[in-house]
């Protein structure tokens, strides 16, 4: 019984709101496990892999019914785990920015290519959309090319440097930064929550950082800093915004951006 | 596979139920192999975990988000994990109605000294994710496989498959060094955990493998199949109380634990290593995943001690250590568990040596 409501329950969820757990790449598989389970829960529940099995092996004798593995079934208490399940899962998700908090900020390091591979690989990030890409045009970061584009621009600073950006995220502050500082980061996930890491870029040039986890878009022109939080041995100098304009914005329908080297 | 105590065939499983029934305790080296579908400490150690959950989230800063968040991850978890598990338990049924003892027990005399290689192998033709790797093992020793086999089984499948390889040459691929130590790094680990076993099964001599029989009448394979899938309904249910458990410690961690904290300890290479391996118990990422998770250490910690976390991952974490408790002793899991340690830090260290 428990397993037909599971069943339900995960293919519901991954039906309606799968995407705010999952990345689009393992949301079929799980849709398939739950209407798999489901069905299994309902094959067990009514017996009818029982009754087919009697009628294929023709057995007159009846199988006692409770035998054998059907016996030790202490069903009822696994119970709580509908828990999750019945907390309306779309209320869980606005807290993106806060999930955040805890990870670790990718600054895609130890890329550091040749500047011909770096305009193959800003090439391949624009692919969609190769028009935005010129010197004078602004370069819009999508969901496709958001983490690709950052390792990129932290690959090399000084190669990015000059170039006009529009970018949406949400607002990513660590405790004792200067005001004027701030990330404008996107979560990427490879196979479900668990494993998000925080991607983005730095901005500077409000007076006043806007609100953490609020969604902000920007846009700006690509410098190099060498002073900023989160400067290290490792990362000496780094690509920031200088923003021109910020307006606040509302989450994306797709709030998770694909990791880097898709 | 159903004996009473005095040998004889159990007549009331004649009937054609070839799976393990209560009646055949006595024979197995293992403790508590009663066919209980649900360790009866679950429901407390689920209760026990919901209440530290609600500790936490009492204790933080802002608890509407910590509840959030922490259902997110563990929601996040459960659905990625329940065609993975729902594969294995359909995968261990199989294996217990169709794989004969003889094939596993023969397996010894038959590759000898490649034995244990072939095994580590094994995940290119059962590539199970951590989450469902356990249940596999407690069917394979059911049926006979030896201890020193099962750990190499369970250390090996879910890192040296076919998944894991790809998701980590994809993530690494501007680091060969790194993949490569990952997977023939991780090979010697198998290598060296499996040989600590075999030490300690030579010294405990007398403690023979009883090989199990299973009881097979002339059955054909169609009710056999609709067997094995009833079986996995039960499988499944078992197995996902354990990982939910699992999965719940592991959101707990994730949205509680500051990962960016780990990362102060990089005063050494050990240290560092050491504190990876640490994060990768606790994080119990699915081996699948944590290839990408590793990429994003890069940034802050040495690469020896990703290497570590990336080695480490997929043998053994918080979510499988409630699992083994049903499948090994405790004994034998701290021997696991130091072994891994001891295995993983010197590889780690090798590395750092070897790519300075």
């Amino acid at each position: 019984m428990l397993l037909v409501i599971v069943g339900g329950a995960a293919t519901y969820v991954g039906v309606t709101d799968g995407l705010g757990f999952l990345s689009a790449r393992v949301l079929p598989r799980t849709i398939t496990a739950g209407i798999a389970l489901a069905i299994l829960g309902f094959v067990e529940l009514t017996g009818v892999a029982r009754s087919l099995r009697r009628t294929l092996m023709r057995t007159k004798k009846d199988p006692p019914s409770r035998h054998g593995h059907t016996d030790h079934h202490d069903r009822p208490r696994l119970w709580p785990l509908l828990l999750p399940f019945l907390l309306v899962p779309s209320a869980l998700l606005s807290s993106t920015g806060s999930i955040a908090g805890n990870k670790p900020f990718v600054v895609a390091p130890g890329t550091d290519p040749a500047p011909t591979t770096i305009e193959d690989a800003l090439d391949e990030a624009l692919a969609p959309d190769p028009e935005s890409f010129a010197e004078h045009g602004v370069t819009e970061f999508t969901m496709e090319n958001f983490a690709d584009l950052t390792a990129i621009a932290f690959g090399d600073p000084e190669f990015v440097q000059g170039r006009r950006v529009r970018l949406t995220g949400f607002v990513y502050r660590q405790e004792g930064w200067p005001e004027t500082d701030f990330v404008v980061g996107r979560l990427s996930i490879w196979c479900c929550l668990a494993d998000a890491a925080l991607v983005g870029l730095l901005a500077r040039g409000t007076e006043v950082a806007p609100e953490r986890d609020r969604w902000v878009e920007i846009e700006g022109v690509l410098a190099v800093a060498h002073d900023y939080p989160l400067a290290s041995e490792n990362l000496e100098s780094a690509p920031i915004v200088i923003i021109d304009s910020l307006r606040y914005v509302e989450a994306p329908e797709m709030e998770y951006v694909l990791p880097g080297g898709f | 596979m159903p004996h009473r105590a005095d040998g004889a065939a159990c007549a009331a499983c004649a009937a054609g139920f070839l799976t393990a029934s209560p009646c055949s305790v006595e024979n197995r080296p293992m403790e508590s192999n009663h066919r209980r579908a649900i360790h009866p400490a679950l429901p407390y150690l689920l209760g026990g975990i919901v209440a530290l959950w609600v500790f936490f989230i009492l204790r933080s800063f802002n608890g509407i988000m910590a509840f959030r968040n922490t259902s997110a991850i563990f929601l996040s978890l459960m659905l990625e994990g329940f065609p993975f598990v729902l594969l294995g338990s359909l995968l261990a049924s199989l294996v217990q109605e169709f794989v004969p003892t003889t094939v596993i027990t023969g397996m010894g005399s038959r590759l000898g000294r490649a034995r244990i290689p072939v095994v580590a192998l094994s995940g290119f033709v059962l590539p199970i994710c951590e989450c469902a790797i356990v249940p596999t093992m407690r069917r394979l020793r059911e049926k006979g496989l030896g201890l020193v086999d099962a750990i190499t089984f369970l250390v090996a499948v879910p890192l040296i498959n076919p998944v894991v390889i790809a998701s980590t040459i994809v993530a690494f691929s501007d680091r060969p060094a790194l993949i490569l130590g990952r997977f023939l790094g991780g090979f010697a680990v198998i290598l060296i955990v499996a040989g600590i076993f075999s030490l300690r099964e030579r010294q405990r001599a007398g403690i023979a493998e009883v090989a199990v029989g299973t009881f097979r009448p002339r059955v054909a394979v169609g009710p056999r199949i609709l067997h094995a899938v009833e079986h996995t309904a039960v499988e499944f249910v078992e197995v996902i109380g354990y990982y939910s458990v699992g999965a719940m410690l592991s959101a707990i961690v994730q949205a509680f634990v500051p990962v960016t904290s780990f990362f102060a300890f990089t005063d050494t290479i050990l240290l560092a290593i050491l504190a990876m391996i640490a994060l990768a118990f606790l994080l119990s990422v699915c081996s699948e995943a944590d290839a990408f998770i590793g990429r994003s250490f890069l940034g802050v910690m040495p690469e020896p001690a990703v290497l570590a976390f990336l080695v480490f991952g997929p043998m053994f974490d918080l979510k499988n250590l409630l699992l083994l408790r049903r499948v090994l002793s405790a004994r034998e899991i701290l021997l696991l568990v130091a072994s891994l340690l001891v295995a993983v830090s010197v590889l780690g260290v090798v590395y750092a040596s070897i790519t300075v």
